[in-house]
C-alpha cells in the first residue's frame, strides 16, 4: 500500500470512527477488528500502545467526572474512552509500517503544501541532533557547576536552553547556505 | 494534553480546522515573504528546537517539574507568525508520532496552542510593552505574555469542550483556567530566563516587530476571511439560542405576535434550512449561506461605489491575476 494511501485510509477511518454518532457504538466493531488484523500483521508491539493509552485514559477519566451531569453518562464515557483509544492505536500502527520519509511524500503526494512537509522533513533530520546537543549541553553543565540553590540550578537550565536556541538558529542559517551552495533556490 | 480524538463533535472540529486553517494561510504569507528561500530550513529547524524544549524537565516548587509550551518564547524569537507555525508543526508530529493530541482534534490543538495561545500571548506582549520600554520593563511584559498564553489556550480548549455538549461552562471554564493559571507561572519564569539570557549574549536574535512589505491579492483576504467566517459560525452553531428574542419576548406578552405579517417567500424561515434533517446542521447551513449572501451584497454594493467614486476614475485599479 502506497504512503498516501495508507494516510488517507488511517485519516479517514480514524475520522469516521471518532465522529461515529455515540449510541451507534456496536458498529466500532469494524474498526476494532480491522486494527487487531493489521496489527498481528505487521506485527505491532503493543506495549507502548498501552502506556499511552493511560496517559489519554486519565485524561478521559478526568472529562468523564465532568460528564456525570448527563443522564447517558456510561454511554458518553464509554465513547470517550473508545474513540480515543482506538484513535491512538490507529497512528501507533501507521507510524510503525510507514517511515518518516515516506510519510512527507505521501503527504506531498496528497498535495500539502512544500512549506509543511518541508518543515516536518526537516524536523525529522534535526530533532535527534538538536536533542543530543541538550544532552552535551546538560552533561556539561552537570560536570561544570556544582550548586545546591534550586535558583541557580534553574538559571543554569534557562540559559542553557537560550544557548541551545542561539545554536539551533546558527545551525539553520548554516543549513540554508549550504543548501544554495548545492544548487537550492527555493521551491519551483 | 492535547485533546484527543472522540472528545469533540463534528461542528467544533470543523470549525476549528477552518479558524485554524485561515490563520496558518495568512502566516504562512508573512512568514515566505520575510525568510523567502531559508523559510522550510528554518521553520524546520526551529521546530525541533520548540519540540527539544518542551522535553525539558524544569524544576518547580515543592519536587514537582514543569514543562514548556514556548509559543510566547517562539514569538520573542521568530515574530508570531513564524512562531504559529513552528508551533503547529510541533503539534502535528506530535499528534501523529506520539500520538499526543487527536486527528479529528488537531485543528482545535492547533487553534488553542498554536494560534490562540501564541498571538494571543503575543498580543499581551506587544500591548504591555508599549507602556513599560525598559529592558526590565519589556521583561516583565513578556512573563505577562507567556502566562496570559497559557490560560488563553487553556479556556479555548475548556470552550471547545463546552461547545461540543459535553461539560457545562461553568464547570470547565473555571476548572481549566485556574489550574493552568498555576502552571502559566513555570511558563512565564521559563520563558523570561531563557529570553534574558538571549538578550545578552545574541540581542540580535530577539525579532523586532518590522513591517515586511507583503502584498496580498484582495482574492487571498476574501479567500481567507470566508473560511475564517465559516469556522466561527460552525464553532458558535450550538450557541445559537432557541429562545425568542427581544422582540418576540415583548410582542408574545402583551399579546400581539398574531399580528405580524407572514414575510413574503422567505427562503429559509428562522434561519432553519428546509429538508435538512439534523437542526444543527440547517443552523449551520443557514448561517453559512446568510454570511456568503452579506458578503457578496457588500462586495457588489463596494465595486458599485468604486466605479461612480471620482478617484477611482482617474486611477483605476489593474486587475490582479
Amino acid at each position: 500500500m502506497s504512503p498516501a494511501l495508507r494516510i488517507v485510509v488511517t485519516f479517514g477511518g480514524v475520522a469516521v470512527m471518532a465522529l461515529w454518532p455515540p449510541t451507534r457504538w456496536p458498529w466500532q466493531a469494524v474498526p476494532v477488528t480491522a486494527l487487531a488484523l493489521f496489527s498481528l500483521q505487521f506485527r505491532l508491539p503493543m506495549l507502548p500502545v498501552l502506556r499511552r493509552a493511560l496517559v489519554v485514559w486519565a485524561l478521559a477519566g478526568l472529562i468523564s467526572l465532568g460528564m456525570l451531569v448527563h443522564p447517558d453518562w456510561p454511554l458518553r464515557a464509554g465513547n470517550l474512552f473508545l474513540k480515543a483509544t482506538l484513535s491512538l492505536w490507529a497512528l501507533n500502527l501507521l507510524v510503525h509500517t510507514t517511515p518518516l520519509p515516506d510519510i512527507v511524500a505521501g503527504l506531498r503526494r496528497l498535495g500539502v503544501p512544500r512549506i509543511w512537509t518541508g518543515s516536518l522533513a526537516f524536523w525529522g533530520r534535526y530533532y535527534a541532533v538538536l536533542t543530543s546537543e541538550w544532552r552535551r549541553l546538560q552533561l556539561a553543565r552537570r560536570s561544570r557547576t556544582f550548586t545546591r540553590s534550586r535558583v541557580l540550578k534553574f538559571r543554569g537550565l534557562a540559559n542553557a536552553l537560550g544557548l541551545l536556541f542561539i545554536r539551533s538558529y546558527e545551525r539553520a542559517e548554516k543549513v540554508h547556505r549550504a543548501m544554495l551552495a548545492r544548487g537550492y533556490r527555493g521551491e519551483p | 494534553m492535547h485533546i484527543p480524538d472522540g472528545f469533540l463533535d463534528a461542528s467544533t472540529c470543523a470549525g476549528a480546522f477552518c479558524l485554524a486553517g485561515a490563520g496558518l494561510g495568512w502566516a504562512g504569507r508573512e512568514v515566505t515573504a520575510r525568510w523567502n528561500d531559508q523559510t522550510v530550513p528554518m521553520l524546520g529547524v526551529m521546530s525541533a528546537f520548540v519540540f527539544a524544549g518542551q522535553m525539558v524537565n524544569f524544576p518547580v516548587a515543592g519536587g514537582t517539574s514543569g514543562h514548556l509550551l514556548g509559543g510566547v518564547l517562539a514569538a520573542a524569537f521568530l515574530g508570531p507568525w513564524a512562531a504559529a507555525m513552528v508551533l503547529t508543526t510541533v503539534l502535528v508530529v506530535q499528534c501523529f508520532f506520539f500520538q499526543d493530541g487527536g486527528v479529528t482534534a488537531l485543528g482545535a490543538n492547533v487553534l488553542n496552542l498554536a494560534i490562540i495561545g501564541t498571538w494571543g500571548g503575543y498580543g499581551v506582549y506587544r500591548l504591555l510593552s508599549r507602556f513599560a520600554k525598559s529592558k526590565r520593563g519589556r521583561l516583565g511584559s513578556l512573563a505577562v505574555a507567556a502566562w496570559s498564553s497559557v490560560v488563553l489556550a487553556s479556556l479555548a480548549a475548556g470552550a471547545e469542550l463546552a461547545l461540543s455538549g459535553h461539560v457545562s461552562w461553568k464547570l470547565v471554564l473555571p476548572a481549566m483556567g485556574l489550574t493552568h493559571a498555576v502552571i502559566g507561572l513555570g511558563e512565564a519564569f521559563i520563558t523570561v530566563a531563557v529570553v534574558a539570557f538571549v538578550m545578552k549574549v545574541r540581542s540580535d536574535l530577539i525579532h523586532c516587530p518590522g513591517v515586511t512589505p507583503v502584498t496580498t491579492a484582495p482574492r487571498t483576504i476574501v479567500g481567507y476571511g470566508l473560511l475564517a467566517s465559516l469556522g466561527v459560525v460552525l464553532l458558535l452553531a450550538p450557541l445559537a439560542s432557541a429562545f425568542p428574542d427581544g422582540l418576540e419576548h415583548v410582542a408574545e406578552k402583551l399579546g400581539f405576535s398574531g399580528e405580524a405579517a407572514e414575510p413574503v417567500a422567505a427562503p429559509m424561515p428562522d434561519y432553519e434550512v428546509t429538508g435538512v434533517g439534523s437542526s444543527t446542521l440547517s443552523t449551520i447551513l443557514a448561517g453559512s449561506i446568510g454570511t456568503t449572501l452579506v458578503f457578496g451584497v457588500g462586495w457588489a454594493v463596494a465595486r458599485l461605489a468604486q466605479r461612480f467614486s471620482r478617484r477611482s476614475r482617474v486611477t483605476p485599479q489593474p486587475e490582479i491575476p
